[in-house]
């Protein structure tokens, strides 16, 4: 999995969260997953096997874990052959991932950890939880699961008891 | 090279790189969660959105909305799309940016979808049931491809009424409110008493009346809001629809001529579109051109006469009859408007019937079925009864709506650019109502 040249030790990536702590990720793993490591990696003439290191420092320990977590199932998985059992085995995984215990703050964690170093596999993947956890949702509902104020102007609210009256029938 | 120096490059490469991103990225975290302060002092709104969510970056919030609306594509479902576009301000812009006017996306989203045109590619499929005993038109968009299937959403609907000396059906956006003073009243067809002509009106203006200084023009939400609710609906007459026999007198189908005045010729063209298309149903546009009602300018109040629709009729028809004659005092509206007329069938001996191509969605004869496409001729009005049955240049062949029967009271329409689907429904209650036969 590791494209390591022969004779080298596996380069690897290390992001660090707010407190100072560490998750490593092997450097071929931060290639496929993160936009922004290919570019710095690109831009980078020589660096011997030296550690990339990367600040998260506004960010939880625990996003920052999961983003490795993440990457490093998604390279993984990106190397075992294509079929519909595993993409069902990862849609499985991505449920677990995203499980009962990730609130809305963290899942705004995890998706700020995500853009930060573009990893485009994780932003896709809360963003399409966002989306599904607004379907089917009034306004209001939507509002208060994530805590969004009405802020409609008398124009706005007109239309949208046009709308509404519609919409229903 | 030092090892710390080379540490030292890789970081500040990496930080180069990434801390644009950072910043950009992050502001709208940072700020939502601990920075409230600073983002009261620049934000208009009178509402600060505390919430992080709230202050989602906008190409997120996009990509959020996107994946709604590309999985939400067919009503029921659709209507969270309009849910979105209920939250708040910035996810109501999104949403409205996001999602497209039915002449792209074939798709029907909001209200106002029902007063934009229809797909360039392909067609919108409907359906009308007639209720007779309640003289009410119901149309509803197709939800299944099947003809019979009586699976739809709802669209609009029309109630008839018969006067002495015509016949008018108001076209309404739901059945609760039937009243013309409420907003759910967009439009009405009138028929003169033999049936064999029709004004299409709308509740709002097409862009093409004589030029109006209008002072609220440049922001919509300058208007008064006290009057549009109040006042009574006025209309705009925007089509004319008429029918006559053919040479076969009764024998052969009739023949209808729609003159879409608030649609150019010229929308058919490479290139053309169908100017001034509304952005909402609410006729608030009303007091934009009746200025004189909340903004008290005397000009606007001495035009407001040429709003009458004979006038109006008038005057935008002059284009074609006469070889060009200008419109009112500035040349915006020399334009030729669209003219519709119905495919001629063909006579099958075998069959010994006319017969058109309806493409497996008209499945019952009768006299009111049609399919209407473009006249590329600037002729007048009334075509020449003499003339035989018309051929076309192919690249106005498209069908641009297509009405026929299916069952008893269930008829199915079809539309595409650049006729709106209200336009559509009012050109085919036209059919219900002529009493131009057909042996």
């Amino acid at each position: 999995m590791a494209a390591a040249p022969s004779g080298s030790r596996t380069r690897m990536v290390t992001l660090i969260s707010k407190g100072g702590r560490n998750f490593k990720m092997p450097e071929a793993v931060a290639l496929v997953s993160s936009r922004s490591c290919r570019e710095a990696l690109d831009y980078i003439e020589y660096r011997g096997n030296n550690t990339m290191m990367i600040k998260l420092l506004d960010i939880d320990p625990k996003p920052v874990s999961m983003l490795v977590n993440f990457c490093n199932h998604m390279a993984a998985a990106a190397t075992s052959a294509a079929s519909d059992d595993a993409a069902q085995r990862m849609r499985e995984w991505e449920e677990r991932f995203l499980g009962d215990d990730v609130d809305q703050a963290l899942l705004y964690d995890l998706l700020s950890a995500a853009i930060s170093i573009q990893a485009d596999g994780l932003i896709d993947l809360v963003c399409k939880r966002v989306a599904h956890m607004i379907k089917g949702k009034t306004p209001q509902e939507i509002r208060t699961i994530l805590g969004i104020q009405d802020d409609l102007t008398p124009d706005q609210r007109d239309e949208i008891r046009t709308d509404n009256s519609w919409i229903d029938i | 090279m030092s090892f710390r120096s080379i540490v030292r490059d890789v970081r500040d490469s990496f930080g180069s790189l990434s801390r644009r991103g950072f910043e950009v990225r992050f502001l709208g975290h940072r700020r939502g969660k601990s920075h409230s302060a600073v983002h009261e002092l620049h934000d208009p709104a009178p509402v600060i959105q505390s919430s992080c969510w709230a202050n989602l970056p906008p190409e997120l919030l996009r990509d959020v909305i996107e994946r709604l609306e590309a999985s939400e594509a067919t009503w029921p479902s659709r209507k969270n799309v309009v849910a979105c576009a209920a939250v708040c301000r910035t996810w109501r812009e999104m949403c409205k940016e996001i999602v497209k006017n039915p002449e792209f996306c074939g798709k029907i989203t909001f209200p106002v979808s029902l007063k934009q045109p229809g797909p360039r590619d392909g067609t919108i499929q409907c359906f009308i049931k007639r209720d007779k005993s309640t003289q009410t038109y119901y149309l509803y968009l197709c939800l299944s491809s099947a003809v019979l299937v009586e699976s739809g959403k709802f669209l609009l609907l029309a109630k008839r009424y018969s006067r002495p000396t015509c016949t008018e059906y108001t076209i309404f956006m739901n059945a609760d409110n039937t009243s013309r003073s409420s907003n759910m009243y967009i439009g009405k067809l009138r028929s003169n008493l033999l049936g064999t002509k029709f004004v299409i009106y709308d509740t709002q203006p097409p862009c093409n009346i004589p030029s109006v200084s209008q002072p609220g023009k440049t922001s919509r939400r300058f208007y008064s809001r006290k009057v549009s609710l109040k006042a009574p609906s006025s209309t705009y007459s925007i089509a004319q629809v008429s029918y006559e026999l053919n040479v076969l007198g009764t024998r052969g189908p009739r023949r209808m001529n729609c003159v879409m005045h608030s649609i150019p010729a010229s929308s058919l063209e490479a290139g053309g579109t169908v100017p001034c298309q509304p952005d909402s149903v609410l006729a608030r546009s009303i007091d934009e051109s009746f200025g004189s009602i909340s903004f008290s300018k005397s000009s606007i109040r001495d035009r407001s006469i040429r709003f009458s629709s004979t006038r109006f009729s008038d005057i935008s028809v002059g284009c074609s009859r006469n070889g060009g004659q200008t419109l009112g005092d500035n040349n915006e509206s020399k334009e030729c408007p669209l003219i519709l007329r119905n495919k001629a069938p063909r006579w099958h001996e075998q069959l010994q019937c006319w017969c058109l191509n309806f493409k497996g969605r008209v499945t019952v004869a009768s006299v009111k079925n049609f399919q209407l496409v473009a006249s590329t001729q600037p002729a007048a009005a009334a075509p020449a009864p003499s003339q035989p049955a018309p051929t076309l240049p192919s690249e106005h062949d498209k069908v641009i709506l297509q009405f026929g029967k299916v069952a008893k009271d269930m008829f199915t329409m079809d539309y595409r650019y650049p006729l709106s689907a209200f336009q559509a429904f009012a050109i085919c209650l036209s059919s219900f109502d002529t009493k131009l036969a057909c042996e």
